[in-house]
């Protein structure tokens, strides 16, 4: 049985793909022997296909080419990552801060890091008592009386 | 693993970051991992009566160093030589001259004169000591310098103060007050040299009560003030009454004999001491400083603790990893190798604890694996149950309880700490008696495998591997989750005892006056 030539030209696009593929090749190889237009039709089209493939090997890859798409898988491969692990750092971020202020409200200001201005030191009251005395406070009223 | 799983991760460890990188916490935690058992800048230190004395006498804290400890070799009757003796009068002697208003040098003085049998030197010398303005050992000071070298070492941690605070030797006020009673044996109530020599007394007790910074030596300085007062032939447990005539025989007679201003001298010191003595006989410093240093122990050590829990529980998770991947490595829980295993684990528990039960209940543990179901599922569930996860939970919570306990006793403020406040030789220092514990629950988890593994008819061997790889996992989570919530704990705790306990360290006194 001829197959039209129009059927045939459908089943020329569905040879390439997976599902038609060999049943397709099999029945356009025959229409072909039976159907000269279509054979020579086909003879062009497979000359203008080799001719596409010569042209297209013709073409070098550029010299960063493999860098550059290493480095794209790469770039997606972290980009995956960190979209993975994002909730991690925010909870990271968020546990730090809540951490950060706990203690400084804990430790209080004397931790506080200071910005000293000039030489850093309030002048001293003239009537303080001497290092010794402030130093170890004593219970003895003779101590006072020195 | 969850977002939300993937999130409580990064709180954590974003939250232990932040707490080992602050300077109000970070000597919690790397610091403190590396702190184990004796610190060189306590045990070495010249300041802390520990037997180190500096080379040199070039101020008054070395003499008082030096004095403290020969009082100590005096109270411990420890051979002494006269060359020894000799240096430590030379010392009494040059302190004494620089500090000329400092009534403890001369009787410190005035009691090795005595303990070598240079008795009327040594009463010459306690007459002299008891016209000085003050009393001051010094003590406070080498243990503020002590506390500041060790805080270079340790970091500023409230610790320190309540490993110093156990060091102050009261040997030599125990010394001057032995001394003051020998010297009132001799002293009359009814002659005017008697009567002098108590009134000297009495004035050495009272510079001693009012300048100690102990309420130990406080208490030692009473006493003196009491026994002026007392006569020779009075008992050794008086009463009120017996007490009240005694003082104002003694008031009386100073009066007889014309000393009409040390009798009222007299009569305020023994008013004042009444009121010293309420204040001594109310409070408790050996409790009140157990409270404190309890609270600067826990803070300093529980955050690092909890790490090394967690820690723990890692280890186990690889190695129920291991078991449940390697189908060979399962091969450990099935006979012969289980019963190996079991004979070695139950010899090193002998070991470590002493106990055979333990021993005993490590072998059993380890046969109890080779039991099984005598036919398994071909798609067992991947579920236990909530009484399996109970049991996990139970035996997680006892080996944090455990491993804290091993490190608290192990570190170093629990070395120098928790002997003061009395807590037993078992569970400090290191002690096994917690390894010993933390085995007995990893032997707990031991039988949790055979149990269920007959129930859900699973492989034994597959349930120890879940077992370890489950308690793992909550030992690391929950271990490091108590070290996150410690930190800040910890911060606030240390700060809130550390005023009192350099309050205490100091000044004791003055601490239970405010």
């Amino acid at each position: 049985m001829k197959i039209p030539c129009g059927f045939y030209a459908w089943l020329e696009g569905q040879s390439h793909r997976r599902v038609f593929g060999r049943l397709a090749s099999v029945v356009s190889d025959r229409h072909t022997i039976s159907c000269s237009d279509c054979s020579s039709d086909r003879e062009e089209l497979s000359l203008a296909l080799d001719m596409l493939r010569g042209s297209s090997m013709d073409f070098e890859p550029s010299p960063q080419f493999d860098e550059r798409l290493l480095r794209r898988v790469q770039v997606d491969r972290v980009r995956h990552s960190l979209n993975y692990w994002s909730p991690a750092f925010v909870g990271a971020a968020v546990a730090a801060l809540v951490i950060l202020t706990a203690i400084q409200i804990v430790s209080g200001p004397a931790e506080m890091p200071s910005i000293k201005f000039g030489n850093g030191r309030a002048p001293e009251a003239r009537n303080t008592l001497s290092s010794e005395a402030s130093y170890l406070p004593t219970l003895a009223p003779r101590m006072l009386d020195q | 693993m969850t977002r939300g799983r993937r999130a409580a991760l990064g709180a954590i460890f974003g939250a232990l970051i932040v707490l080992a990188l602050h300077p109000a916490s970070r000597h919690l935690y790397l610091p403190a991992a590396r702190a184990w058992g004796p610190s060189p800048a306590l045990s070495t230190s010249k300041w802390t009566n520990a037997g180190l004395l500096p080379r040199r006498v070039r101020s008054l804290s070395d003499a008082s160093a030096w004095l403290s400890d020969a009082c100590e070799r005096l109270v411990t009757k420890r051979q002494r030589s006269p060359e020894e003796i000799q240096t430590f009068i030379e010392i009494a002697t040059r302190a004494a001259a620089s500090d000329p208003t400092n009534a403890f040098w001369l009787q410190v003085h005035a009691v090795i004169l005595n303990a070598s049998g240079d008795r009327d030197s040594a009463l010459a010398l306690w007459r002299l000591a008891a016209r000085k303005a003050m009393w001051n050992d010094y003590q406070s000071r080498r243990f503020e310098t002590a506390a500041e070298e060790a805080e270079k070492a340790h970091g500023n941690q409230s610790w320190i103060r309540a490993a110093l605070y156990p060091r102050r030797s009261t040997a030599a006020v125990r010394l001057i007050e032995a001394y003051s009673r020998q010297v009132l044996q001799n002293a009359s109530l009814t002659d005017p040299q008697g009567l002098k020599i108590r009134y000297d007394t009495l004035a050495n007790g009272e510079l001693i009560r009012d300048g100690s910074r102990h309420i130990g030596i406080a208490e030692l300085g009473e006493a003196i003030i009491e026994a002026a007062s007392h006569p020779p032939s009075m008992v050794s447990t008086p009463t009120p009454k017996g007490l009240l005539l005694s003082r104002l025989e003694f008031i009386n007679s100073l009066r007889e004999h014309g000393l009409q201003v040390e009798a009222e001298n007299a009569n305020q010191a023994l008013l004042e001491n009444e009121a010293w003595q309420a204040m001594t006989n109310r409070e408790d410093p050996k409790s009140t400083f157990s409270n404190f240093a309890r609270i600067a122990v826990a803070s300093s050590v529980l955050p690092i603790s909890f790490l090394v829990s967690s820690i723990f529980g890692l280890c186990l998770w690889c190695l129920g990893t291991f078991l449940h991947r390697i189908e060979s490595a399962r091969q450990v829980c099935r006979p012969p190798w289980s019963v190996i295993l079991g004979v070695s684990f139950a010899t090193l528990a002998y070991s470590v604890t002493g106990l055979w039960i333990a021993a005993l209940t490590t072998a059993l543990a380890f046969g109890l694996l080779a039991i099984g179901p005598p036919k398994k599922r071909s798609r067992p569930d991947g579920e236990l149950g909530p009484l399996y996860r109970f049991m996990l939970l139970v035996i997680t919570l006892a080996m944090i309880t455990f491993i804290a306990g091993f490190v608290v006793g192990a570190s170093t403020p629990g070395f120098y700490v928790l002997e003061s406040i009395d807590v037993p030789k078992e569970y400090r220092d290191g002690s096994t008696l917690y390894l010993g514990l933390v085995g007995v629950c990893l032997v707990f988890s031991l039988l949790l495998a055979p149990a269920w593994a007959l129930v859900h008819r699973i492989e034994t061997s597959q349930v120890l591997a879940k077992t370890f790889r489950e308690l793992g996992i909550s030992l690391a989570v929950i271990g490091l989750v108590l070290s996150v919530i410690a930190g800040p704990a910890a911060v606030f705790a240390d700060l809130s005892v550390r005023e009192p306990l350099s309050q205490i360290l100091t000044n004791e006194s003055l601490y239970y006056l405010k």
